[in-house]
């Protein structure tokens, strides 16, 4: 097996005690500490030849979730404790998962050179499909969605030299019409027909669409976060947008910054060290918990600021593995995590890669392992 | 086969070609002569075996040890420490330094 890819950087194990920047402040009253790394659990099984088992997973509320596996669709009702397959879900091919609603799934998913949206309003007793053609091979798949857009992110197979996508919106249900992208990356909706997207060859590129999809306007970043970046989608808090920002490097740092004006303007309100080590392009996993944005540093630890630049207190979360891949916050205090772990039994061979979920429904700090069925 | 300023590839070298395997037009390279001695496809289908590479590349082209294989694109993955954006091959080909070793039975 090769991984490729910046192999310059694959050099150093830099786990660093956490650090305060100067620009940071804490909650009152909280006091800088180190964060305690929490060691990963090495796994036993080698299913490199299976595939990720957990392909992704998304939440409506604390306690019903909904995931999909290289095998099946599944939901839970109690927090990831016990599990019910769908049965008459298909999910061959499946990318990407989408929970609009109590009853209301999308799946997403590349069949040959096309991609097939699949909708269930009934809980996934019923399906529809919607075949989307792209001009390439497609290779990944993303979501989005407001009220009332429904938004596909074709990523075209390439080598990572390009950064060439699709991206496909249903407004109201209605049919997908195909728009241009103006790259690869992560895909998110604020607001009525504000498309963002984050991503381009080095992962350090905004973009916008004020009018879903039809033009699309790169954002211009302070220039003081440089070029070793990776950048998130923003979130909408309290009437602004927050972007985390992951400024990349031996020591990593977090940026939030802040805008009033629909993305028209940043601010940086935020910054703090995370620990760890991240090459170029490496945009932590961030998600939107209450009045906060939360970001999972990669040495462990959990970090966030609000919309107002105050940074919180980092939490060591206890049972977490490292290798947080998606970060989601249901509420202030539940959250769903995807961790995926990799290693190598002898030299480049034996390899295994293993994707597990976690749950938390005390703000991060203690966490279970949300065991799914084979 | 000649490298891409034309200059003919050294004999102990061994010319390959990297695409996807289908928007590239990868299996039409069998038809060239000489042909690539091997393929590097790009199909994100999260399966690493090299004999799966879908319905553009002929299953009786390239069967000799001469396929590398793109399995999934970018992702962040933490080796020794440091988390890195990369994409996910499996080698049952040539390689530099190694050129014929097998380097995971996952890859065949």
């Amino acid at each position: 097996m090769i991984r490729t890819r910046h192999p310059a950087v694959l050099s150093g194990v830099i786990v660093g005690a956490l650090m305060l920047s100067a620009c940071g402040r804490l909650a009152p009253g909280a006091s800088v500490s180190p964060t305690a790394s929490v060691q990963a659990e090495l796994p036993t099984e080698t299913p490199l030849a299976n595939g990720p088992s957990i392909v992704a997973v998304d939440a409506i509320d604390d306690t019903t979730a909904w995931a999909v596996t290289d095998r099946q669709l599944l939901v839970t009702a109690d927090g990831g404790r016990s599990w019910r397959i769908v049965s008459a879900a298909n999910v061959t091919g499946v990318r990407a998962l989408l929970v609009l609603g109590a009853q209301h799934i999308v799946l997403a998913g590349i069949d040959g050179l096309d991609v097939l949206i699949r909708t269930s309003v009934d809980g996934g007793q019923s399906w529809q499909e919607s075949r989307l053609q792209t001009q390439g091979q497609p290779g990944d798949v993303r979501l989005a969605a407001s009220d009332t857009l429904l938004a596909v992110l074709v990523q075209q197979t390439t080598s990572s030299n390009f950064s060439v996508a699709d991206v496909f919106v249903s407004r109201d249900g209605g049919p997908f019409d195909k728009r241009p992208a103006p790259a690869a990356g992560t895909l998110s909706i604020a607001g009525a027909s504000d498309l963002w997207l984050a991503g381009g060859v080095f992962d350090n590129q905004l973009w916008r669409s004020a009018d879903a999809g039809l033009t699309w306007s790169e954002i211009r970043l302070p220039t003081q976060l440089g070029t070793a970046i990776g950048v998130s989608v923003p979130e909408r808090v309290a009437g602004r947008l927050v972007l985390p920002v992951t400024i990349n490097g031996p020591a990593t740092q977090e940026a939030w910054l802040t805008s009033s004006d629909d993305g028209a303007t940043w601010q940086q309100v935020a910054l703090m060290a995370v620990g760890g080590n991240t090459g170029q392009g490496v945009a932590l996993p961030a998600t939107l918990a209450g009045d906060r944005v939360v970001v999972a540093g990669p040495a462990g630890g959990l970090f966030a600021a609000t919309a107002a630049g105050q940074l919180l207190v980092p939490v060591s979360p206890n049972g977490l593995p490292l290798g947080v891949t998606t970060l989601r916050f249901t509420s202030a205090t539940a959250a769903w995590a995807l961790v995926t772990q990799y290693g190598c039994a002898s030299g480049k061979s034996q390899c295994f890669e293993v994707t597990r979920l976690f749950a938390t429904s005390d703000g991060g700090q203690t966490w279970y392992e949300a065991r799914l069925p084979r | 086969m000649v490298t891409l300023e034309g200059r003919p590839v050294a004999q102990r070298d061994r010319a390959g070609v990297y695409g996807s395997t289908c928007a590239s037009g990868l299996d039409d390279f069998a038809g060239i002569s000489p042909a690539p001695d091997w393929i590097w496809g790009a199909l994100w289908d999260l399966n690493p075996s090299t004999s799966h590479l879908g319905t553009c590349v002929a299953t009786s082209h390239w069967t000799n040890r001469q396929r590398h294989k793109q399995y999934r694109g970018e992702h962040p993955e933490t080796w020794n420490g440091v988390m890195l954006s990369v994409d996910s091959d499996c080698a049952n080909g040539p390689m530099f330094g190694d050129l014929d070793r097998l380097i995971d039975s996952a890859c065949l």
